[in-house]
């Protein structure tokens, strides 16, 4: 018996041995799906899809883009669309005689249509097919448009941080236009990546301002119809006073001065720029905003909110904080618009979260139907990204400065064609395609045609 | 932080230089009726630096139990090493240093009487990896699906402390209790951009239950214990920050095994994976007049989270990226005869790996390892002398799969060994070790997704998959050198180990790499 025992302890070792080696199969609850996306229009017109759309598809993790085009039914398919986020898009243009024969309607120049679907999560309750229908709108296309934004400001400590912020809107139109009572707005939305009242927010994430409380009950129609306020600014004039030649802009600044030269605040602190290769001159800029006036009585003013001599200021309709505050790290939404009533009226709504709006800041409602142009900026990196808060009709898309906040980047708008010596900008309504980072800013200037 | 490392330090070297000496001096009557025992092999220390069977069982059982550390490490042993090793040559796997070096310093000693057994160790390493990419976090552990990782190489450098205890006492006749302890930390470093630090501890630890007489012996033992790593990734040059514009220096956090994700705003720079570790075990030895056979089993579940918050409000706010689950088996069975001069061992291992991605919303990542080692030892005298024969034969098999990029890679690797080790003298003072490898791969399979990729998968994991299908021989010697000095003995160890692999790859970029140490053991 003892002669056995190392035999069979070694046989018992080979089966062990042969078994504790071999292959497995290893499964991952994720699964690549097919997304087809169905391109469809608002309205009832019949369609015919013979003229084909492409779909783009970003991979938000990857940075990955890719691109389908749509068959007979409308419907573009991507294969092996790994799980996670992506931000899908469909663009068309008509040209005016092309939209005239489709749609039956006479326009004077192209026609744009957008849909875009933001962040979209792909998981694994998505199946072996995942569908999504995007649906394509008319683009509102304005003769302004909004040119250049500069909100991630230089360096803290060697430029001027985010005092040389400026924007810039420019007329895209053949003709003469007058901007007295046109108004920019800083649009309001979500600005962190989370949110402690998440019953208060809509399936894409933004505030759902039916929710909100305000100065008058919150209409049905509140997330459709309707933008949200975080300032508003509006030019001065009677009517004909502050006339723009096709294209030319105005460079609205938030302090009109030369910003490479060293800023003295009000209680007389220098601050040096050893920089100045990364600001901007704004001494040329057309007007400022100034915001001190407007500030209630008792409320202490801003350091830097000094009125520029010779320089006009934006009439402050409503004020974000002390100065003129465009968000460094690109959480808002800018749109351009021009309403007949007196926006005084209109009414003010909190923040969802809250209850009440006693010594709450509150937003002011404007109708989607009076917005010229809008753009919607966004953080630099993927995850902090918020949901949208402009709707594919005013911007199907987002733009951002690449290199983040302090950066010295701004977003420019593409120049499409010079026509006659005037530039015409791009305006798809769509910022993702329309504009493109410039690093320093041009106030009043253009990116160099590659 | 400083104190935090200074107290195990002291504590370790308290126990392990002072505690075994006293110890002895306090119990020398014990000594001398094993050493008059002439029927069972030396069972001083030298004996067990000098037998391949014995320094293998030693090193087997002081990792997880006291009954068989207890059979292994004789009534008292002391060892302390202070050594220096280096590692170099492109034949690696993608994310290892191409040249590595490091010095270690480890304490270790124990004594048992009848009433009670007592071990302890303090080990301490110091690394520096040339440059590694794509891989901010170099601890050995485990696999996990979540690390920093960016493209631009950076030169590493890591420190790591590790305390193990075992005590154990009798109870009754036959019966003892045991409680270890298991405690590490470090902290691991890049200085150039993208600059990482990696702090870790770990506490484990294990009580059990013991029964024993002459012939058989029984343990039963639990697992608990919590451990946190926390990694911290910033940059120097502030023109990298939250830019994408710098491809090379942009940090991935690599959640998965090919999925990344860029970790460039600010609230991701810090992660922290809170780890928690449940098993339990059981080993048991029977003696025969003429053998004796032995076995040890082990299970352990490693529950991984991770959360990330920001290096200034740290956990203000921080998010939870997913959870990770690892079961572990370790077994081993073995038989060798009374005077160890022959011996068969199995060991199986099986690591199986899944998360719980919160952002993918579903399971994604998946790893499997499974290793089987048959070891045969054999003593054969030779020119008079009795020279050790150790062969090795290892089959290892690693799958891993990432849903979300559609990758799946499986690798099978088996590794022959046949080593020797020789006296050169009748004193044994001078022992030779020569011993060759061959290694080839079996089910290597790979496949990734044909709509997407990105740079991990192209760099890293098809270098990796390239090596996978490499074969490769090795050769290596070594020298053991035992003297005597200052009243005290030492031994002397160097060793070196050449691979070369049987064809060459162009995404490898080498294929040779050697190994080589130098070391020094005072023992008692």
């Amino acid at each position: 018996m003892q002669r056995l025992i190392l035999p069979i302890f070694c046989c018992i070792l080979l089966a062990l041995f042969a078994a504790s080696s071999c292959r497995r199969e290893l499964d991952s609850e994720l699964k690549a799906t097919t997304l087809e996306v169905q391109v469809s229009y608002d309205n009832t017109l019949a369609i015919n899809y013979s003229d084909q759309y492409t779909v783009q598809l970003k991979n938000l993790i990857t940075n990955q883009v890719d691109s389908a085009r749509t068959d007979a039914d409308g419907i573009a398919r991507f294969d092996y669309v790994s799980n996670g986020k992506y931000d899908i898009q469909v663009t068309k243009r008509f040209s005016a005689a092309a939209y005239q024969q489709l749609f039956g309607e006479q326009v004077d120049s192209e026609v744009t249509f957008n849909a875009a679907a933001t962040s979209y999560q792909i998981g694994i309750s998505g199946g072996s097919v995942t569908k999504l229908t995007l649906t394509l709108r008319r683009s509102i296309t304005g003769d302004w448009v909004i040119k250049q934004l500069y909100y991630a400001g230089s360096d803290l400590y060697k430029a001027a941080a985010l005092r040389d912020n400026f924007f810039e809107i420019y007329n895209n139109s053949d003709k003469v236009l007058y901007a007295d009572s046109l108004c920019m707005m800083f649009v309001y939305g979500r600005m962190s990546t989370t949110y402690r009242a998440a019953d208060k927010l809509l399936e894409s994430g933004q505030f759902d301002w039916t929710k909100a409380v305000g100065t008058a009950p919150a209409a049905s129609n509140a997330n459709t119809d309707y933008l949200y306020a975080q300032a508003i600014y509006m030019f001065p004039g009677d009517g004909k006073s502050y006339p723009v030649q096709p294209g030319q802009g105005l460079v609205v600044a938030r302090s009109a001065i030369n910003h490479q030269a060293p800023f003295t605040n009000k209680n007389g602190k220098v601050y040096e720029v050893s920089r100045p290769d990364l600001t901007v001159d704004l001494s040329k800029a057309d007007f400022e905003v100034i915001t001190t006036p407007y500030l209630e009585e008792g409320e202490s003013a801003s350091l830097i909110d000094i009125p520029t001599p010779g320089k006009k200021s934006l009439i402050v309709i409503q004020k974000f904080g002390k100065t003129m505050m465009m968000d460094n790290i690109g959480r808002i939404g800018y749109a351009l618009f021009k309403a007949p009533a007196d926006m005084g009226s209109w009414p003010k709504y909190a923040e969802v979260k809250e209850s009440t709006i006693e010594g709450k800041t509150l937003y002011t409602r404007v109708p989607k139907k009076y917005i010229i142009d809008a753009v919607e900026t966004q953080p630099n990196t993927a995850d902090r990204r918020l949901p949208k808060k402009l709707s594919a009709e005013l911007d199907a898309g987002f733009t951002f400065v690449p290199l983040g906040s302090y950066s010295s980047q701004a977003v420019i708008r593409k120049v499409k064609e010079i026509r006659d010596g005037r530039r015409i900008l791009e305006d798809t309504n769509n910022s993702s395609n329309d504009f493109e980072s410039i690093m320093p800013a041009v106030p009043g200037g253009f990116k160099e045609i590659k | 932080m400083t104190i935090i490392r200074i107290i195990p330090i002291c504590l370790g070297l308290g126990i392990l230089f002072h505690g075994p000496v006293l110890l002895a001096q306090n119990n020398t009557a014990v000594v001398p009726a094993e050493q008059n025992n002439r029927s069972l092999p030396d069972s001083s220390t030298r004996a067990l630096l000098q037998s391949m069977l014995r320094s293998s069982n030693y090193a087997l059982s002081k990792e997880s139990s006291v009954l068989l550390l207890q059979q292994d490490m004789g009534k008292q042993i002391s060892i302390s090493t202070l050594g220096y090793q280096t590692e170099r040559g492109k034949y690696r796997p993608y994310q290892e240093a191409e040249h590595k070096r490091g010095a270690y310093f480890r304490a270790e000693g124990g004594k048992q009487t009848a009433k009670m057994l007592l071990w302890g160790s303090f080990s301490y390493s110091n690394s520096q990896l040339d440059s590694i990419r794509w891989g901010h976090r170099k601890d050995a552990d485990f696999t996990t699906p979540f690390y920093y990782g960016s493209q631009r190489a950076v030169h590493y450098q890591q420190t790591d402390y590790a305390i193990r205890t075992h005590l154990m006492h009798r109870l009754t006749q036959g019966f003892t209790a045991s409680l270890s302890g298991d405690y590490g930390m470090g902290d691991h470093f890049s200085t150039n951009d993208p600059r990482a630090v990696l702090k870790h501890f770990k506490l484990r630890l294990t009580p059990a239950l013991q029964w024993k007489n002459k012939q058989l012996g029984i343990e039963v033992r639990g697992l608990w214990g919590y451990g946190q790593q926390e990694s911290q990734v910033d940059y120097r040059n502030k023109e990298y920050y939250e830019s994408s514009q710098y491809p090379e220096y942009l940090n991935w956090l690599i959640n998965g095994y090919g999925t990344m994700r860029n970790a460039l705003s600010f609230s991701d720079r810090v992660y922290t994976n809170n780890q928690d570790f449940t098993g339990g075990g059981l080993a048991i030895f029977y003696k025969h007049k003429s053998w004796t056979g032995r076995a040890n089993f082990n299970y352990e579940r490693i529950h991984e989270e991770y959360d990330r918050g920001n290096s200034s409000g740290r956990y203000d706010g921080y998010d939870m990226y997913g959870d990770y689950n690892v079961d572990q088996w370790k077994g081993y069975i073995e038989l060798q005869d009374v005077q160890q001069h022959w011996g068969i061992r199995l060991e199986a291992t099986q690591s199986e790996g899944k998360d719980y991605n919160i952002e993918l919303l579903g399971n994604n990542y998946a790893v499997l390892r499974r290793a089987a080692v048959l070891q045969l030892y054999y003593t054969l005298p030779l020119w008079g002398r009795p020279t050790q024969f150790n062969f090795r034969q290892s089959f290892s098999y690693h799958n891993q799969v990432d849903g979300n990029m559609l990758i799946r890679r499986e690798a099978g690797r088996q590794l022959a060994n046949l080593q020797l080790r020789h006296p050169l003298n009748m004193r044994r003072d001078q022992l030779l070790e020569l011993g060759i490898t061959y290694s080839n791969p079996y089910n290597t399979t790979f496949s990734e997704s044909p709509r997407s990729s990105n740079a991990f998968v192209e760099q890293v994991i098809k270098h990796d998959v390239a090596l996978d299908k490499t074969n490769y021989w090795q050769l290596q010697a070594g020298f053991q050198q035992y003297f005597r000095f200052a009243g005290m003995q030492w031994m002397a160890y160097i060793q070196t180990q050449q691979l070369q692999a049987g064809h060459a790859d162009a995404l490898l970029g080498g294929r040779s790499r050697n190994q080589s140490s130098l070391s020094v053991h005072l023992y008692f």
